[in-house]
């Protein structure tokens, strides 16, 4: 090389003694500054020390961030509220970018909820295949093999390449749907093995199946009496794994955890879904407050402070959201309606300012308040839970069809959804008494039986009975379409693919159908899932061989050693897989830049890629910010889920 | 050893209830080792195959890579196409600024990490919750949305075409993702280690580099292979940087090849390059791999 | 030890703080999806030419690729300080508007104007004002294979229901595979945004009202929509059909796309012995249009944040002259954009001659589409859902019309 063209790497070496000098003084001096804060805010000499060389430790990152993140972050934070076209000047529009995402406004709204569903796919379909993979290989190559130490480079090997183009390139020869690697091995094997080919032939009619359906999901198509299964299911199972077996703490805790798990999720989504109804739900709204109250109590009442302050910061979000709804609501009428919401979030954090609120007497008096506020809400909003909406519930019990018009277009597509009560209300009874079996712990062993029955029974029926509804509903659209000749476009990609099982020679259009490219995708991150892999096999080495060689004493089963030893052993390692997964899950950029096509993009779009095209494709830097902190707050959220219930984490040796 | 013992006593009494004959055949059969080689065989296999492909291409004339049909392998290799590459200048010049990139970050990010990480999970002190939610927190903002601004404040500090935007910010500990998994690891060595240094008159700075350092390695090499292939494979932000073809790095150099300007497309030049551009990579995790293997030491005693 | 190093650092400082000797000013041109050889051809043929004239300016090669593009550029105008030159695509002057400079006041009276293609220049005009100079073309016909076709004399169709009969007829499915393809699209993917943008057209559409509102409840709309639907379906029965196997090189030569709209980079070289078996065509017409082929254009701009942009316009004007047009054809095998450049290249090449009759009869090219980085998406989306039977003609017509008046509103255009 001549000697000019060294000028750069010379440059850069000086930068960078520069910036270790620079790190190193800095560091110093934040320690220094950090222990006289402490002195001033009075801790003791060894608090000041300790104080130092934490904060001497931690200041390269404190630097950074000040530097190179916050900077930047505020300014984006900044853009996000403004109507920002690149090279125009930014002009203030209070909350707009983020009302036109969040109510899924216009076509860019709807992109984005495309995208955002698009996320919650990856994460809840890719991430548990992705992890899974990794431990698998991972327990594979913790064996004791000859020549293990090649498979772990093979096994390794894809990390390696997934980030350049040409690897991706590679993929979209190996999923041509026609001739391309993955469907001849398939289709090969289908011929010559019988039971292989029905296997197949299955796995394409379910994917296809569940692609068309979360399709018509995404895109908003009304599911009527369906919405009331899932939840009536959730309620069910965990009744029956009490009715299966004995009660014991370990039992009730896990009641506990299901009930919060639900409330929690369902409160976030709806609240997510209310928020982009229009014009705002403030039932939603109510409900959170509600749950966050109820939950708060529930802790209170069992002594764990901890998870007490978990609903108490629940209340909060609600809070903040309800104070949103506030100022971008329209009218001074429709902001009434949200002053409710804003009390009852507001109680769960005024609780613990009563002091000694763990009190029994307390609690309970909170609980009656609690259920008083769910009957006033419910009769304050009109048009929920009134005595029509009641007997909207009891059909279903019976078998009975709760589809008044099975011949009336108007009717099915909007009439009935707007009808119908939340599905909120089921998902609440399920909270309820999950909860309150969990308090109650069984003291009233028959009270509790006879409840346990009688709640298994209605959930099992509401359960079995919307199921029934639902294929009616479906079957409802068909007969129009079939009396008028007209197309019927609702959930038309999952009824066009779970008409008949799959033909001999069909084959998975990966890349190029929208029920293939999701599947595509998440083949593809499994595929390069070499990263989460390495980091279980450090885990899994470092699981002491006594721990084993005890149980085997004891006489275990290879499973039970997995599940007793090994699992609880490497969670850290499988909690920081999972979260990091998610994370990747909504931010995925590349792969997607790369495998789509203009024709599938909108289907395997993340929220980073919608918020990329926004942004760099389109100009509107404001409207990209505010993308971006949406997903920011989605990722918050879901990552303190993960670390409130990721309880049985190990991190002591 | 044990564990071999072990594992065919529980072979055996998984077969405890079939006939003799096919218990005794089951028995000579190392049918463990048989099962994972078959399931390990099939992972490698679809591991290996975008690889094989990519060497297959890299070996073709420019006829059979514009051939419609998918053929794996070329009928005679043209290591020649090796040979065109091994004589460009551009090629030495993108590999010499990756390498000289990659070093300089590893050597800076590898360190600060370990720094902080220590400081998350090894010392008490006052705000360190806070401060280390707040680095989760930066976790959580997708890099898109800062790019301008931060484009912005490194053309403030006139680092526009040069290497600097791509070094520097990772002197600063640049990766929450990575402090968090070591911090982890750090999490679950036993207190009682640095606790007696600290009693025998040890500073904080000595017991990093003297217990947790050395304990730490099965993560530090993760996390020196994670951080080699990240940014050994780095694209967007070095192409949005660097602008100059004098300071481009391996990646846009392989990327460049796939003009699709060119006609037909230049495929078995892609492929040659972006195998030579994989193997540093290979040599990094090679000599690494001990330590993943190494395993942690714990309470002392150590399995073989 | 230590001493050593401070020597170093020292020697370090001095190499870099040595003065770098810049004479005169600096031009820097960003060129991304041109061949080394074509960039190679600038350095080495036309900066030294242009020094000629200009002794004092030095003149550089930004680059980019894949991915950063629209990123970059986005640093560039946000600091205000990037290349005084940047090589755009079509689309690029609605997508940037007022980020590029003015020309007028350069250009206007410059009389080697007239000699462009009249559909470049529009491309290269926004808002009524010149932003830079077209350097290439791309038409982009309709290519057919007349050895593959099962009736040749039917090439090339001029209507859509006589396409639909080429298509169907030349289209073969196996076993729920495609085996022969009729006609492909530019994208491969059975659909193209920009074609239909080009079906519009032929169908006798315009994209805008007078009023400057958009015209997508159109019955052209309806009939170039209604044209792309029956042809796909005359290719697969239905949305489970597989696409042809991977093509790895030119896909007109693969035997198995008996038609296609390809850009000329994607077909075989001019001195192909092939070209004897392809006809060109252009894209079939509606009952009240007239066939169209669509023009694209690659042009240099200046963006609005270079102060004085003369220099830069000489070096426009420099590149854009007749001479270099026609080297330019040999080095990166474009079509030029100056008539006067076109007579050389007619007699030495049949290939060229018959591509630019199609060009002069039935060219139309890219300019004025207003918001087309938020309306592509949008025809993407929506011609996709009513192709692939997941909603209806007019609900996809009435979401075209809705979204892209609001999308014209937000961007100023309509109010």
């Amino acid at each position: 090389m001549e000697g000019t063209s060294l000028q750069p790497h010379l440059e850069t070496l000086l930068w960078s003694a520069a910036t270790v000098l620079f790190i190193v003084v800095g560091s110093y001096l934040l320690g220094r500054l950090a222990s006289w804060v402490g002195g001033r805010l009075g801790l003791s000499a060894s608090e000041r020390k300790k104080v130092f060389w934490g904060f001497l430790f931690a200041g390269p990152w404190i630097l950074g961030f000040l530097i190179f993140v916050l900077g930047p972050s505020v300014a984006s934070l900044y853009y996000s509220f403004t109507d920002y076209k690149l090279g125009e000047t930014p002009v203030w529009s209070g909350v707009e970018n983020y009302r036109e995402l969040l109510l899924g406004e216009g076509a860019h709204g709807r992109r984005f909820s495309q995208a955002m569903y698009n996320s919650f796919y990856y994460a809840i379909v890719g991430v548990p295949l992705q992890v899974g993979t990794a431990l698998l290989m991972a327990v594979l190559l913790n064996q004791q093999l000859r020549g293990i130490k090649v498979f772990r480079l093979i096994f390794y090997l894809p990390v390696i390449l997934a980030g350049g183009p040409a690897v991706l390139l590679a993929w979209r020869y190996m999923f041509a749907a026609n001739g391309g690697f993955v469907n001849v091995t398939l289709q090969n094997l289908a011929q010559n093995f019988f039971l292989f080919d029905w296997l197949y032939r299955f796995f394409i009619f379910a994917v296809e199946g569940f692609n068309g359906f979360y399709a018509g999901i995404s895109r908003g198509d009304p599911i009527g009496p369906l919405s009331y299964t899932l939840p009536a299911l959730i309620g069910a199972l965990a009744l029956l794994s009490v009715l299966r077996g004995e009660w014991t703490p370990s039992r009730r805790g896990r009641l506990m955890t299901i009930a919060e798990v639900v409330g929690v999720t369902v409160v976030v989504i709806l609240i997510g879904r209310g928020l982009i109804a229009d014009p705002m739900d403030p039932t939603l709204l109510y409900a959170g407050g509600l749950l966050a109250l109820v939950g708060a109590l529930i802790s209170a009442s069992q002594d764990r402070v901890r998870s007490a302050r978990g609903w108490q910061i629940g209340g909060l979000v609600t809070f903040a959201i309800a104070l949103v709804a506030i100022l971008i609501a329209g009218s001074p009428e429709h902001q009434a309606l949200y002053i409710p919401a804003i009390l009852i979030s507001a109680a769960p954090l005024a609780l613990s300012l009563v002091g000694q609120w763990t009190r029994p007497k307390f609690v309970l008096g909170g609980a009656l308040a609690a259920v008083l506020c769910v009957i006033i809400v419910a009769r304050l909003v009109p048009g929920q839970l009134d005595s029509g909406q009641i007997t909207t519930f009891a059909r279903p019990l019976v078998l009975a069809s709760t589809i008044e018009q099975p011949d009336n277009l108007d009717y099915l597509e909007d009439t009935y959804p707007a009808a119908a009560p939340s599905p909120l209300w089921v998902y609440g009874a399920v909270v309820i008494v999950l909860a309150g079996l969990a308090i109650a712990n069984n003291r009233y062993p028959r009270a509790q039986r006879y409840v346990i029955y009688a709640a298994f029974a209605v959930f099992a029926l509401l359960a079995v009975g919307t199921l029934v509804d639902g294929v009616r509903y479906f079957q409802a659209f068909e007969n129009i379409s079939a009396a008028t000749g007209e197309a019927n476009f609702h959930f038309s990609l999952f009824r066009d693919t779970t008409r008949a099982f799959p033909d001999q020679n069909r084959v998975p259009l990966w890349l190029t159908s929208e029920l293939w490219t999701k599947p595509s995708l998440i083949l593809i991150t499994m595929w390069s899932s070499g990263a989460g892999m390495l980091i279980f096999l450090a885990a899994l080495k470092g699981v002491p061989q006594v721990f084993y060689e005890s149980a085997e004493v004891d006489g275990a089963t290879r499973w039970q050693k997995f599940y007793k030893i090994t699992l609880p052993m490497i969670s850290p390692a499988l909690f920081y897989n999972i979260v990091i997964g998610v994370i990747a899950a909504l931010q995925t950029f590349e792969a997607i830049y790369i495998i789509s096509t203009p024709q599938t993009q909108d289907n395997m779009a993340s929220a980073a890629f919608f918020l990329f095209t926004r942004t760099f494709r389109q100009l509107f830097i404001g409207q990209g910010a505010a993308a971006s902190w949406i997903l920011a707050v989605i990722i918050v959220l879901l990552t303190m889920l993960q670390f409130r219930y990721s309880r049985w984490v190990h991190y002591e040796a | 050893m044990t564990t071999l013992s072990t594992q065919t006593k529980i072979a055996e009494s998984r077969n405890a209830g079939m006939p003799q004959t096919i218990r005794s055949i089951l028995r000579a059969l190392p049918l463990r080792p048989i099962l994972l080689y078959a399931v390990m065989i099939a992972f490698a296999a679809f591991f290996l195959f975008p690889l094989v492909w990519m060497g297959g291409t890299s070996l073709k004339t420019i006829e059979e890579v514009g051939q419609p049909q998918l053929n794996l392998l070329p009928a005679v290799p043209q290591w020649s196409n090796y040979d065109k590459l091994f004589h460009e200048d551009a090629f030495y010049r993108a590999f010499g600024n990756s390498l000289f990139i990659t070093g300089l970050v590893l050597l800076g990010t590898v360190t600060s990490i370990a720094l902080v990480a220590f400081s998350f999970s090894r010392l008490e002190w006052k705000g360190r919750n806070l401060v280390f939610a707040l680095m989760m927190g930066t976790l959580m903002l997708p890099v898109q949305a800062t790019l301008v601004p931060q484009y912005v404040l490194f053309y403030n500090l006139g680092w526009i075409r040069t290497f600097n935007p791509i070094t520097i910010p990772g002197y600063f500990a640049g990766g929450a993702a990575l402090i968090f998994l070591l911090r982890q690891f750090m999490l679950g060595i036993p207190r009682e280690l640095d606790e007696a240094a600290m009693i025998d008159g040890a500073n904080p700075l000595e017991v990093w580099w003297h217990i947790i350092m050395p304990l730490s390695r099965p993560a530090l090499a993760t996390i020196t292979v994670f951080l080699f292939v990240g940014q050994w494979n780095s694209l967007v932000q070095p192409l949005i940087y660097l602008q100059r073809s004098e300071l481009f790095t391996m990646p846009i150099y392989v990327a460049q090849k796939l003009n699709l300007q060119a006609s037909p497309l230049p495929w078995q030049d892609v492929m040659a390059a972006s195998m030579v551009f994989v193997l540093p990579v290979l040599i990094v995790f090679l000599m690494t791999q001990r330590y993943f293997i190494q395993g942690i030491t714990l309470t002392g005693s150590k399995e073989g | 030890m230590k001493r050593s190093m401070v020597f170093v650092l020292v020697a370090l400082l001095l190499s870099v703080s040595l003065p770098v000797f810049a004479q005169g000013e600096t031009l820097e041109i960003y060129i991304t999806g041109l061949t080394e050889d074509t960039m190679n051809w600038f350095r080495e043929t036309a900066f030294p030419a242009f020094q000629e004239t200009h002794p004092d300016v030095q003149l550089d090669i930004l680059t980019g690729g894949w991915g950063d593009f629209d990123a970059t550029v986005a640093g560039w105008i946000t600091t205000g300080d990037g290349p005084e030159i940047v090589y755009l695509g079509s689309e690029y002057a609605a997508t940037f508007g007022n980020l590029l400079a003015d020309l007028d006041p350069y250009l206007s009276d410059w009389e080697e104007l007239d000699q462009f293609l009249p559909a470049a220049i529009d491309t290269v005009t926004w808002d009524g004002h010149l932003r830079g100079l077209p350097l290439l073309m791309s038409p982009r016909p309709i290519f057919y294979r007349t050895d593959l076709a099962a009736n040749p004399d039917a090439i090339p169709p001029l209507t859509f229901a006589d396409a639909l009969a080429f298509t169907a007829e030349n289209s073969l499915v196996e076993d729920n595979a495609m085996v022969q393809m009729g006609f492909m699209d530019i994208g491969a993917g059975l659909f193209d945004d920009q074609e239909f943008i080009g079906y519009l057209w032929s169908a006798g559409g315009e994209l805008y009202n007078e009023d400057g509102s958009s015209a997508f409840d159109s019955e052209a709309t309806a009939e170039a929509l209604q044209y792309m639907y029956d042809r796909r379906r005359t290719m697969m029965v239905d949305e489970t059909t597989a696409g042809l196997p991977p093509i790895e090189g030119v896909p007109i030569a693969s035997g198995s796309v008996v038609s296609g709209i390809f850009p000329m980079w994607n077909m075989p070289s001019t001195s192909d012995a092939l070209w004897d078996d392809i006809a060109i065509g252009p894209y079939p017409a509606g009952e009240n249009g007239s066939p169209i082929v669509q023009i694209f254009i690659d042009w240099l701009a200046v963006p609005a944040y270079v102060e004085d942009p003369t220099l830069a316009v000489d070096f426009l004007k420099f590149i854009t002259s007749t001479e270099n047009a026609s080297a330019l054809v040999s080095v990166a095998g474009f079509t030029p954009v100056r008539q006067d450049a076109w007579e050389e290249l007619r007699e030495s090449n049949p290939v060229w001659d018959r591509l630019l009759d199609a060009a002069v009869e039935y060219g139309r090219s890219f300019s004025d589409i207003r918001a087309s980085a938020e309306l592509r998406p949008l025809i993407r989306e929506q011609v996709n859902l009513f192709l692939s039977d997941q909603q209806s003609l007019e609900d996809t017509q009435q979401a075209l019309k809705e979204e892209y008046d609001a999308i014209l509103e937000d961007n100023g255009y309509l109010n």
